[in-house]
């Protein structure tokens, strides 16, 4: 038995070690990649100071063009957005960017799949925190989900786990064009007749709920103007999945902009992508629309 | 408690300690705490659920006994009563509201309405395993091939026995009960051979069965907008999904029994490198095949009757099989359909190959490979529409096409070990003796360990077979 507890110890550290070095080496590679992804949540979680930051999922990534909001408002801003993150994931890359400088003004575009109703697992919107989780501000939202999720974070491989093949792509290479100020263009046309939409209305996913609160919560007391918004879906005539939110937004006296129904841009062919997503032309129709509903607010203060 | 989930391993070493701090000479103590964890394991499924475990374990342990005790003229009459009361929990939990959903539809279908309230009741875990491994020692016991267990402390561990109670293998008494009776003392080489099949076992479901999963289900949910090329990749990356899921938890259940000093049968033998579906079923579920054998099969009259009759007994035992594994008509297409295969090899002379010709048998291999292929989307797909479907997009929509999906890079980093070690043990066991020197292998146990944590889906996905 004596052996094989001795087995087992050193089996262990030399675990240990491994962690430790391969932890240290992907450390270095995160830090150091070239572009795509990797960059895009590393300069995020690092480096982005804005007056202006625009959150949400791949249709805040897609969407929304720093520039024209730049031009517009004469204030600095960055999209620091990501594709099929949500609310739980959004809360904690405003926490990370407030902490460098507070921003004056945060767009959160909600989808409510993401970020209102019950999916898979809540996990997926915590990993790329894993890297990060020295940092308190992403710990505790770890720690919020889970305790042993956060526990396992102590191995270094694990803060990892699955991210090694998309970071060593973009340690190689730039990866998924990114355009100025984190904005991802969409290249090309929806070359297919998508079946009519449809409007899902799933099992509130109370987690999600608890952290629309909190970014709400976090605004307010940084005293930084939010807005919720619904960028156009192709072919949309209803937006009942929002119902929950425009009650939230009502409750807490949040604007909600929504252009999810609006017929200038959701019926336009040329502007999609794909039925859920603009493309570049469509991102650069719709911020133009967008800025203005938001200049009046941004002009008074 | 599934095996692969984090809580699980933080509490294993203390489990496992406790185990063995007990003396081997106290048998007893040693019994009453493996039933207690057993138990308190399976209760964290859900509590209620240990009544149906413990009913089981009441009703086949007292059978056992009056069946024993009694004349010749009544143990028939006993076995098919005991039998019966101890399969009814599967029965009733399982079947009720398929059954009761078919009669309804077939009813409507010829203008009757009527329908019983449905149940909505869980299925308590591992039913079908816990339950046929119970009244296969009944059998035992009526077959008089074993004498009836008198110990209830020892007939319980049997049913209960954690490592397998979720989801088998499926032991018989004469194999398991005796080693309940006379635990054996710590055994160095055992133990250590427990943790490289628990190490294996992991890396199957944690970096292969659970990664492809995730792509399985994703491009399964969305065929009609990939190319059959995709669809055809899909259905092959689910019949390795599906062989690593469940052997790796066959490796994991092996693995947890040899480090308490327990060994119980492999379940698995390289399936998918069989000549034929009916090798097919002598290395898949090794002991489901066993069981449908020794209590479906042969007392219909196995092979020992006409040739009509013979096949009969196969199409009955894969019907049972198809059955057993799911209420839903797609699981008793896929028995059907594996009984069917083995009857027309049977008719053809093609259930074994015993020449030498390598283009043969790796011909066979691939044949046998795309029929079991295609009847595992019987099996995945929830309906006979959705099958059909996605088997006819194979068809009609076969063109080159590449699915980009997150998933591809840590299937492409993890399938190759799995093939390879597979292939080395079926083709080249012998062959490359330097991966079995001391440090080659403590090196990939390192590096096996290194891939869990590195691209294994480490949230705590279910077995698929934890669902029978």
């Amino acid at each position: 038995m004596k052996r094989y507890i001795t087995y087992i110890i050193i089996f262990f550290c030399a675990v240990f070690i491994i962690d430790r070095a391969v932890g240290v080496v992907c450390d270095y590679l995160y830090s150091h990649t070239k572009g795509g992804d990797t960059k895009h949540t590393y300069d995020v979680f690092n480096n982005v100071t804005a007056d202006i930051i625009i959150l949400g999922s791949s249709r805040a990534l897609h969407h929304y063009v720093p520039s024209i909001i730049e031009d517009s408002t004469g204030l600095t801003c960055y999209n620091c957005a990501c594709d099929n993150q949500g609310i739980i994931n959004m809360y904690g890359r405003y926490k990370m960017a407030a902490k460098r400088k507070k921003p004056q003004y945060v767009i959160c575009e909600i989808l409510p799949s993401l970020d209102i109703y019950k999916d898979v697992d809540d996990i997926k919107y915590l990993n790329s925190f894993k890297p990060f989780r020295v940092n308190p501000e992403l710990a505790e939202i770890i720690k919020d989900y889970s305790p042993i999720e956060y526990f396992k974070t102590n191995s270094y491989i694990y803060r990892y786990n699955t991210y090694i093949f998309q970071i060593l792509k973009d340690y190689v290479t730039s990866g998924r064009l990114y355009a100025e100020k984190g904005f991802s263009p969409n290249k090309g046309e929806m070359n297919y007749k998508p079946k009519p939409h449809l409007e899902v209305i799933g099992e509130i996913d109370s987690f999600k709920i608890r952290y629309i609160h909190k970014l709400i919560e976090a605004t307010n007391k940084d005293k930084v103007k939010l807005f919720f918004t619904a960028s156009p879906r192709y072919s949309a005539d209803t937006d009942s999945s929002y119902v929950i939110l425009k009650k939230i937004c009502k409750e807490k006296q949040i604007p909600f902009i929504s252009f999810y129904t609006d017929s200038s841009l959701n019926r336009k062919h040329e502007l999609f992508k794909d039925r859920s997503h603009l493309n570049e032309k469509g991102a650069f129709a719709y911020t133009r629309e967008f800025v203005q509903t938001i200049k009046p607010t941004i002009q008074s203060n | 408690m599934a095996f692969n989930s984090f809580t699980f391993w933080l509490i294993y070493p203390l489990l496992f300690a406790f185990y063995w701090i007990i003396p081997s000479s106290q048998k007893t103590a040693k019994k009453w705490y493996l039933i207690l964890v057993s138990y308190l394991l399976y209760m964290n499924w859900k509590p209620a659920f240990a009544i149906v475990l413990l009913g089981v374990t009441l009703i086949t342990y007292f059978g056992a006994l009056i069946i024993q005790k009694d004349k010749e003229r009544n143990r028939k009459k006993l076995i098919y009563i005991f039998s019966i009361l101890g399969l009814l929990p599967l029965l009733v939990f399982k079947y009720y509201n398929f059954l009761n959903d078919s009669l309804t539809n077939g009813l409507e279908s010829i203008g009757l309405h009527f329908s019983l309230p449905g149940l909505n009741w869980a299925v308590p875990v591992g039913i079908s395993f816990f339950t046929f491994q119970a009244v296969g020692y009944l059998f035992d016991v009526y077959y008089k091939k074993i004498e009836a267990e008198k110990s209830f402390s020892d007939y319980t561990l049997f049913v209960s026995f954690f490592p397998q109670v979720t989801s088998g293998p499926i032991s018989k008494a004469s194999e398991l009960l005796p080693q309940i009776k006379n635990p054996k003392p710590f055994n160095y080489p055992q133990a250590v051979a427990g943790l490289k099949l628990l190490l294996w076992g992991m890396f199957m479901k944690i970096v292969i069965a659970d990664r492809l999963g995730l792509y399985v289900d994703f491009l399964y949910s969305n065929y009609t907008h990939y190319t059959g090329l995709n669809c055809f990749v899909a259905s092959v990356f689910y019949s390795i999904q599906i062989y690593a899921d469940f052997a790796g938890y066959s490796l994991m259940a092996m693995g947890i029994a040899k480090t308490l000093g327990f060994d119980i049968i492999n379940n698995f033998q390289r399936p998918y490198f069989s000549i034929s579906v009916t090798d097919f079923w002598r290395r898949w579920h090794i002991s489901l095949s066993r069981w449908l054998k020794d209590y479906v099969y042969i007392p219909m009259g196995g092979s020992r009757c006409s040739k009509l009759r013979n096949y009969w007994n196969i199409f009955v035992t894969f019907l049972v099989s198809g059955i057993w594994h799911g209420a839903n008509w797609t699981f008793i297409a896929w028995g059907v359909m594996h009984g069917v295969c083995q009857i027309i090899e049977k008719a053809l002379g093609f259930h074994k190959y015993e020449g030498h010709s390598p283009m043969i048998r790796i011909s066979r291999i691939c044949i046998t490979f795309l029929i079991v292929n295609f009847a595992w989307i019987f099996f995945r797909m929830p309906t006979f529409e959705d099958a059909i479907g996605i088997i006819g997009h194979m068809f009609t929509h076969f063109s080159k096409g590449t699915v980009l999906h997150d998933q591809q890079m840590s299937i492409m980093a993890g399938l190759p070990f799995l093939l390879f070690k597979d292939f080395r043990d079926e083709f080249f066991r012998n062959k490359m003796q330097f991966l079995d020197t001391a440090i080659v292998r403590r090196s990939i146990y390192l590096f096996i360990f290194f891939m869990i944590l590195m691209i294994g889906v480490l949230d705590s996905g279910q077995f698929i077979y934890g669902s029978f």
